[in-house]
């Protein structure tokens, strides 16, 4: 009860102020009153008994200020008064409020940008029961035991390895599978890409995700056969794709052809467990048959697709269950190795174990690995920008406090408290911070899903990056620290010199003649050189990204990229028999020529530089190479079609068949590994194969230009080329690239292909667009960290700028006694400018020991050039001189056209 | 807590307990309370203002006493405050624990030579 009536009463008197107040006079006068009252009723006069009841009482203002102190609100009521009052004393500068507050919303909301995506990208928790409990298992140490054909982001099970795991296991109340595929909607024309999600039948069930509509999938939908498979859809997709139609259920969906029904629709907020992956369809694990029928991953073990993710049983911990799947591992392992490897091989995976890895935050394909240290940097980048900004406000209000030094000067005379002063100050500054932090938590909403925009990649769908960027707990966090911290930046500082002076001196000098005092010039002075330190650090970050994207648009591919366009064509609903399909491919490519714009056009089974692989020892001189070779098969014309010359011997012809021999044509690298300095053609080499099986031999019948094989950032290395005429098991899909330097539209490819057969899926990308959504990382950090540094180089000049005006503000007396005692212009030139390059140079050392202390740490995002790139770290500080130079000659300037007679008379 | 009332060397705390006791009977205005306590006290305990007022606020605060504003004999507007029923309750305990207290200190006061 008291508690309450305390708090009740201490608000009325925060808020009935007035009231208050006129209730206590009240109640004093008629104390008074009732004493005067009973003094004349003793016999005194009314003049004396006025004098005796006053004396009794003491002073009223004392007694009230006693009754005040009563009650929590005497302390918060000094506060609210200092808020009013710096809310007065801010609209009276409006100018320097609202640029204050304008940069510290660009500051703070920048940052709080970058650090939602860096929670999306590490810190977030799945968004599933108790997120804590779930670890990921897979193999321990995975060595030679894991071979075979890898698909999906994160291939770490087989098919077989995951269902003995999910019926021995007894560490988990459950576990679940996994695996990302790509897959097409689209009936006939041009493809239509949507994110597929193989899911074990309790996936949803252990995660404990509830349907936003209809039903998730449950253990009955995944089972041996699969009957009529199950869909559910992910919410964006749903949205997107049908609009957010609740009439959904029960429909049917075509996934590569294939009818499956959908069932359900997952929670908005359930986006899969992979960080910056969301799923648009997921089916069960047993549909995979369904898909393909030719190349089943079910029962093929060495097909490693699946992730696993477990959820702790009660009572278990991390490391018990660890224990529990060591103890398990032998007999999974070995019920599950695949036939015919190699009996070193077969025993590696029969000799690993599986181990358990937290995974609160959920796995990662590429986007973990892709983007965290770059957003770090990023975020490191922004700090400084902000801790550069701040320091420019530092001197804005240095400069205020400095017109402000007579009514700081007088209210120190007239006994205000140092600390009281310093208060007031603070919550000045602090009223400033508050203002920026809420407008730049506003705008960071804005900013985050702007920088996630930029991610996004031209390409497939399935590609793209997404990421939840729902407002929580962490991001707010973070942007009341930031804004702590860079009040306290700005804030501390200026109060603390303000405050500082003593009482006489300030009261007698004025600021225009004091040149005795230089202690807020030096703060300033610090400020300056910290800006220009940070500030250089960060140009040289910028110009170091901006060169590395630089280096890889220009670095040579061994392609002519432009012109080309790459156009996938499915034909897997033609069912066209194995043995048509290299004929089937010709007509393809045949129709695909004769298309209008078209000069050449050929096939290739992985595509350059978008990541694929195909990767395998050989055999030289009867001697198995200690590196393995890239490879790739490709059809007549296919470098042409890519601008690669050929420089020795002749490219594939029709002729090279599945009857005749074996040909290959190699790049320069391979012909050098192969044959040293001689003439490779006619050479050969055989590529290794299974125990028992007899390894073909290929006969090298052309040597082409080196090209970059799976990326822009790899060295030239060996590639081998086969020619797809020789393919004895073409796949129902086929890529193709195609010359057309005046370009050419989906519509006349799409077209080309539906002639030949209308059932083909086409799915067409200019290659200089595949090139460029490769380099969407490097982009954004070289955009993002070249806006940053330009901002801060600009911010130092300014500090720059006002430290040395301010300097020539305060030193015109003495500047105007050197004149009139005959120093030249140029003697008061250098007196200005000494101080600038002084600063300059501090700041400048300062910034290219950080610098160089820095850049070492992002050294793997770099390209083409060392973290101490010399050219770099020469023209920054030069760059920086100069700039300076021209800040501080302007104020210099002026300096030297004071008058003398004028800043004598001013005293 | 509280200030000690220097003039009349009250113990520290035992004011708010004779305010509680001189409001037992009826509500009164400040003055008529500092007036009743210094008759009840035969003159002992003068109260002046300056202690009174910032107790009657602290004893509102913790709800014991509470004020209204009423019309005086002599046709003033004059706070009056009332005891609460936390506040009986409250002059109950404090009575009981004074008591105690009074009667050690006696006994210890005292005692012979032997005892001690």
């Amino acid at each position: 009860m008291a508690p309450i009536s305390r708090l009740t009463a201490g608000l009325r008197r925060l808020l009935r102020r007035a009231r208050v107040e006129q209730e206590m006079d009240d109640e004093l006068r008629e104390f008074l009153e009732a004493s005067i009252e009973r003094k004349t009723h003793a016999g005194m006069t009314r003049e004396a008994a006025i004098r005796a009841a006053r004396l009794e009482l003491g002073s009223a203002e004392a007694v009230k200020d006693q009754i005040r102190d009563i009650g929590w609100e005497s302390v918060v009521e000094p506060v609210i008064q200092d808020v009013r009052y710096a809310f007065r004393s801010l609209r009276k500068a409006p100018g320097l409020t609202a640029v204050t507050v304008a940069t510290l919303a660009l500051g703070i909301g920048a940052n709080t940008a970058i650090f939602h995506l860096v929670d999306a990208v590490r810190l977030r928790p799945l968004p599933v029961d108790h997120p804590e409990q779930l670890v990921e298992i897979r193999m321990a140490n995975p060595g030679r035991g894991r071979t075979g054909t890898f698909a999906g982001r994160r291939p770490l099970f087989t098919n077989a390895l995951w269902e003995e795991l999910h019926g021995r296991q007894q560490a988990f109340a459950g576990v679940v599978a996994w695996g990302a595929y790509p897959v097409n909607l689209s009936n006939r024309g041009e493809a239509q890409f949507a994110q597929g999600l193989w899911v074990s039948g309790d996936f949803f069930s252990v995660l404990g995700v509830t349907p936003h509509l209809g039903r998730l999938l449950a253990s009955s939908d995944d089972r041996p056969g699969c009957g009529s498979p199950a869909a559910v859809l992910g919410y964006d997709f749903w949205r997107r794709q049908y609009g957010g139609d609740g009439t959904v259920i029960g429909k049917s969906l075509l996934l590569d052809g294939h009818p499956f029904e959908i069932v359900g629709v997952a929670p908005r907020r359930f986006t899969g467990l992979e960080v910056g992956r969301a799923f648009d369809v997921a089916t069960p694990i047993c549909a995979e048959r369904i898909l393909n029928p030719e190349q089943g991953a079910l029962n093929d073990r060495a097909w490693w697709w699946l992730t696993v993710l477990g959820r702790l049983a009660p009572g278990w911990s991390v490391d018990r269950a660890s224990n529990h799947l060591a103890a398990i591992s032998p007999g999974i392992f070995q019920t599950t190795v695949a036939p015919g490897l190699p009996p070193d091989v077969a025993q590696a995976y029969v000799g690993s174990t599986l181990k358990a890895f937290p995974a609160s935050t959920g796995v990662s394909g590429t986007v973990r690995e892709d983007y965290e240290t770059p957003l770090w940097v990023l975020l490191v980048v922004a700090g400084a920008v902000l801790i550069i900004a701040s320091a420019n406000i530092a001197t804005l209000l240095l400069a205020r406090a400095t017109t402000r030094e007579r009514e700081i000067a007088v209210r120190l005379a007239l006994g205000a408290s140092r600390g009281r002063l310093i208060r007031q100050l603070l919550v000045e500054s602090a009223l400033l911070a508050v203002a920026g932090a809420v407008a730049g938590l506003f705008l960071s909403q804005t900013l985050s899903e702007g920088l996630v925009g930029l991610l996004r990649t031209s390409g497939f769908q399935f590609f793209g990056v997404t990421f939840n960027l729902d407002p929580n707990w962490r991001v707010l966090l973070f942007g009341t620290a930031v804004t702590l911290v860079t009040c306290v930046l700005f804030g501390v500082a200026p109060a603390l010199l303000s405050t500082r002076a003593s009482n006489g001196t300030l009261l007698r000098a004025t600021a225009r003649t004091r040149t005795d005092d230089r202690r807020p010039g030096r703060a300033r002075g610090g400020l300056v050189v910290a800006q220009v330190a940070l500030s250089l650090a960060l140009v040289v970050t910028a110009l170091l990204f901006a060169r590395t994207l630089h280096n890889l648009t220009t670095v040579q591919s061994g392609f002519d990229l432009d012109g080309v366009t790459m156009a996938v064509v499915d034909y897997q609903r033609a069912n066209v028999p194995a043995q048509s399909r290299l004929d089937f491919q010709s007509r393809l490519l045949d129709a695909l020529r004769a298309a209008p714009g078209v000069q050449s056009a050929a096939t290739v089974r992985f595509v350059p530089l978008t990541g694929e692989s195909w990767i395998q020892n050989v055999v030289i001189d009867g001697v198995q190479h200690q590196k393995k070779i890239g490879f790739n098969r490709v059809s007549p014309a296919f470098f042409q079609t890519m601008g690669t010359p050929l420089v020795a011997g002749r490219d594939f012809t029709p002729t090279d068949t599945v009857d005749s021999r074996r040909v290959a044509i190699v790049n320069e690298s391979f012909a050098r590994t192969l044959v040293g300095g001689r003439n490779p053609i006619g050479s050969t080499f055989q590529m290794s194969a299974a125990p028992g099986a007899t390894p073909p031999t290929f006969e090298v019948i052309g040597v082409v230009r080196d090209t970059k094989y799976t990326g822009l950032r790899e060295p030239f290395e060996p590639i081998a080329f086969l020619p797809t005429t020789q393919e004895r098991r073409p796949l129902e899909y086929v890529n193709t690239v195609l010359r057309a330097s005046g370009g050419v539209t989906t519509r006349t490819l799409t077209d080309a292909v539906s002639r030949v057969e209308p059932r083909a899926v086409v799915l067409v990308q200019s290659f200089r667009a595949q090139v460029a959504d490769s380099l969407v990382r490097e982009r954004l950090v070289a955009m993002l960290s070249g806006f940053f540094g330009a901002v801060a180089a600009l911010l130092a000049m300014l500090g720059l700028y006002g430290v040395v005006s301010y300097g020539v503000t305060q030193r015109t007396r003495e500047i105007g006694i050197r004149t009139a005692l005959g120093a030249a212009p140029s003697a008061v030139l250098a007196l200005v400018l000494r101080q600038s390059l002084l600063l300059t140079a501090i700041g400048v050392a300062l910034g290219v020991g950080a610098a160089g202390l820095g850049t070492r740490y992002f050294e793997a995002m770099l390209f083409g050039l060392e973290p101490l790139d010399p050219a770099t770290f020469m023209a920054v500080p030069c760059g920086f001189a100069l700039l300076s130079a021209v800040a501080a000659y302007v104020p210099a300037r002026r300096a030297t056209r004071v008058d003398p007679l004028i800043a004598l008379r001013q005293e | 807590m509280g200030t000690e009332d220097k003039s009349s060397g009250l113990v520290q705390g035992t004011l708010y307990m004779l305010i509680l006791k001189t409001l037992t009977l009826e509500p009164m205005h400040g003055y008529g309370i500092g007036v009743r306590l210094e008759q009840i006290s035969k003159g002992v305990f003068q109260v002046n203002g300056g202690s009174l007022f910032p107790a009657l606020r602290r004893l509102e605060r913790d709800g014991l006493i509470a004020g209204e504003w009423l019309v005086t004999e002599n046709n003033r507007r004059a706070k009056y405050y009332k005891l609460t029923t936390q506040g009986r309750a409250k002059l109950k305990r404090e009575t009981r624990n004074w008591e105690v207290q009074t009667d050690a200190i006696a006994s210890v006061l005292k005692a012979s030579l032997g005892e001690l």
